[in-house]
């Protein structure tokens, strides 16, 4: 781990937030339910104010490039984002195999920067090999469009 | 002695032993895939376990654990990219003594060191596991509570760094922990109405997105870092020469193997220490040896630049970690680390709970699992050595770029196989997600992941103890009534407060120096 830093000031506040809302939260719970989670709630509270604390003595500040900021967006940022809109294309009865294709086809292009003809056969073969095993060997019964149902018995 | 050749015979059937050997080679291939790690094998692996008998399961499990360090070693050799995050220091001596030519030697020496690393740690659990269970047997509400608390301080204390973090994780835990019907008296807490969480947040799924889906948010946001950035290809070692040492060599670094297999092995069975931690103890500790015997002699590499030691040093400390961290799973239920927490998963999908009482309820699988570790690392090596060579050629052949959204798939496939339902699948995504954050704030997943394996217990525990000590809450200090307990508590204070001490006194120290 690295030394406190002026971002944990931040990330203190957020803790704090958090543990004030668990503790207003934990006040609505019956008695014996109540006590346990209002403890852990100051807990998180006092500890966050000390890690504030020790924020704002700590000068070492640390750098945000616009660089940085870029890469998260289009990396973890987007790809999370994807995988998000696979599980609501899911959630809305896409069918597993059509989603999954999109979202895999996206996330190639997307840490490629192009899409060519190979990456779209390759993702659809990943797509296939996955849907596969967890189908036909592990049983699972991953929500697929009753066209494909039927195809596969 | 019965009840070994019970386990012995479990793991002897056909099946189970394919599963095990199954696993060492996945584990292999795994491990030599640079940004892949024991962490996402399980998290890509134990999904399947459903569809698995325990002893298949387990098997399977086992033999991924060892080889996945093993693994890793390879492409530290080669290309100094660590294949898991236990070979950071193998990638420094390792790489430069594959590029003097010697890269059959330095991946020789990785191998054989782990193995026996590996081995000595088998025999660890073999036999402190059972009695330490034994023991752990006697305690009730009272010590099994301050058991609790002695293994969130051991992971927050042992971090090192900044213990504020390492508390807030295991805060966050112990809350998220608390989601759920109330153990007393069923009032529904944190659940908004959402029939999901009556049952506390699913375990495996949130599991999955702490190793599987964060890894790979790491995974993507590095790639497009390495492409932005150009990094130019260079030449890369080959495996040319004699891969498996001699007995001379085998001679010389049988001190640093039996150094830092102990080193290891201790760390190991503290809850939480995990292996960097015996890796750089390791390390360090060789390093004197090494200036003092080799260096500047003719013939002998310096200290970082190719040194046999410098190999041997960080990979018996690793493996040696890996059966040890399950000598306290086994026995009284604590994870020795993040990956070996992911064991309690494993056996909670089977319908057993690790602890004491896996010994009585279920002695064919705990007997199993420790006589699988012994098996496991005797195994090893010889398939190590026969499938080296191709897999040094992974490192140059896998596509990156496909390798991010075939993880992805695979572990949210595998959240949404536990129960079948879409709500795991935003589980396992959010909790990724909140991992990787978490990653970026420097805040340790250690603490966080024990707190959840840990809370329920620890919160049931407390209850039932302020209950029959009618709401005393010195009960756990109460030398006379509860010994244990006030042993496990001292030590938990220690643990926490010791690395806390010792840093003001180097503040204070510098700053007299600086005076």
């Amino acid at each position: 781990m690295e030394t406190l830093r002026k971002i944990d000031f931040w990330c203190g506040a957020g803790f704090l937030v958090l543990g004030g809302w668990v503790l207003d939260q934990s006040a609505g719970f019956d008695d014996a339910s109540r006590s346990y989670p209002m403890f852990l709630a100051v807990a998180l509270c006092l500890l966050s104010v000390s890690m504030m604390v020790h924020a704002i003595g700590n000068r070492s500040a640390a750098v945000v490039s616009a660089e940085g900021t870029q890469i998260l967006l289009l990396g973890p940022g987007s790809k999370a984002f994807l995988w998000g809109l696979w599980t609501m294309m899911l959630a809305a009865g896409i069918g597993y195999l059509g989603a999954s294709f999109v979202v895999v086809a996206g996330i190639v292009f997307l840490v490629r920067n192009e899409l060519r003809w190979r990456d779209v056969i390759s993702s659809a073969g990943i797509v296939l090999v996955v849907f596969f095993m967890f189908y036909l060997i592990f049983d699972v019964p991953l929500p697929v469009l009753d066209f494909v149902e039927d195809l596969i018995g | 002695m019965d009840v070994l050749a019970l386990g012995f015979f479990t793991l002897m059937d056909p099946w189970v032993l394919s599963f095990l050997f199954l696993g060492i080679l996945c584990g292999l291939i795994v491990g030599s895939i640079p940004g892949l790690n024991d962490n996402i094998a399980f998290a890509i692996f134990i999904p399947f376990s459903f569809s698995l008998s325990p002893t298949y399961a387990l098997a399977l499990l086992v033999g991924l654990y060892c080889a996945t360090a093993i693994g890793g070693a390879i492409p530290a050799v080669m290309v100094k990219v660590p294949g898991t995050a236990s070979a950071i220091i193998t990638a420094i001596d390792g790489n430069a003594m594959a590029r003097k030519g010697f890269a059959g030697r330095a991946v020789g020496i990785a191998i054989t060191s782990s193995v026996f690393g590996g081995i000595l740690s088998a025999f660890v659990l073999l036999f402190f596991a059972p009695p330490l269970a034994k023991f752990a047997l006697k305690f009730g509400y009272v010590e099994n509570f301050a058991l609790g608390v002695l293994g969130m301080a051991s992971v927050v204390g042992l971090l090192g760094g900044n213990v504020f973090k390492g508390l807030i994780s295991a805060v966050v835990g112990l809350l998220i922990a608390t989601i759920g019907l109330s153990l007393e008296t069923g009032f529904p807490r944190f659940t908004f109405g959402v029939g999901n969480l009556y049952e506390g947040v699913p375990f495996i799924p949130l599991l999955v997105g702490l190793f599987g889906i964060t890894a790979v948010l790491e995974l993507t946001e590095e790639l497009i870092r390495d492409r932005r950035k150009g990094i130019a290809s260079r030449a890369l070692p080959r495996i040319r020469d004699r891969i498996v040492p001699n007995l001379a060599l085998a001679k010389r670094l049988m001190p640093t193997w039996l150094r830092c297999a102990a080193i290891g092995n201790v760390i190991g069975v503290i809850p939480g220490a995990g292996m960097l931690m015996a890796i750089y103890l390791g390390y360090e500790r060789t390093s004197h040896v090494y200036k003092r015997k080799y260096e500047g002699k003719p013939g002998e590499a310096k200290w970082g630049e190719g040194a046999p030691e410098g190999i041997a040093a960080p990979e018996a400390a690793n493996n040696a970690v890996v059966a040890s961290s399950m000598v306290p799973l086994l026995s009284l239920g604590i994870p020795g680390n993040s990956v070996s927490a992911l064991f309690i998963a494993a056996l909670m999908i089977q319908g057993m709970m690790p602890g004491p009482l896996l010994f009585i309820e279920h002695p064919n699988i705990a007997w199993m699992i420790i006589t699988a570790f012994l098996v496991a690392n005797l195994a090893m090596g010889p398939i190590a050595f026969g499938l080296v060579r191709t897999l040094s050629g992974l490192v140059y052949r896998l596509p990156k770029e496909f390798l991010v959204p075939t993880i992805g798939l695979l572990c949210l496939s595998g959240a949404y196989s536990d129960e079948n339902s879409i709500f795991n699948i935003w589980v396992a995504l959010i909790s990724g997600v909140v991992g990787y954050v978490f990653r970026k704030l420097d805040i340790p997943h250690a603490p966080i992941i024990l707190a959840l394996v840990l809370g329920r217990k620890i919160e049931d525990n407390l209850a039932n103890s302020l209950s029959i000590s009618q709401g005393n809450w010195l009960v756990f200090i109460d030398v006379a009534n509860h010994p244990i307990s006030f042993g496990l508590i001292t030590a938990a204070l220690a643990f926490i407060l010791l690395p806390m001490a010792t840093r003001l006194r180097d503040r204070m120290r510098a700053a007299r120096e600086t005076a």
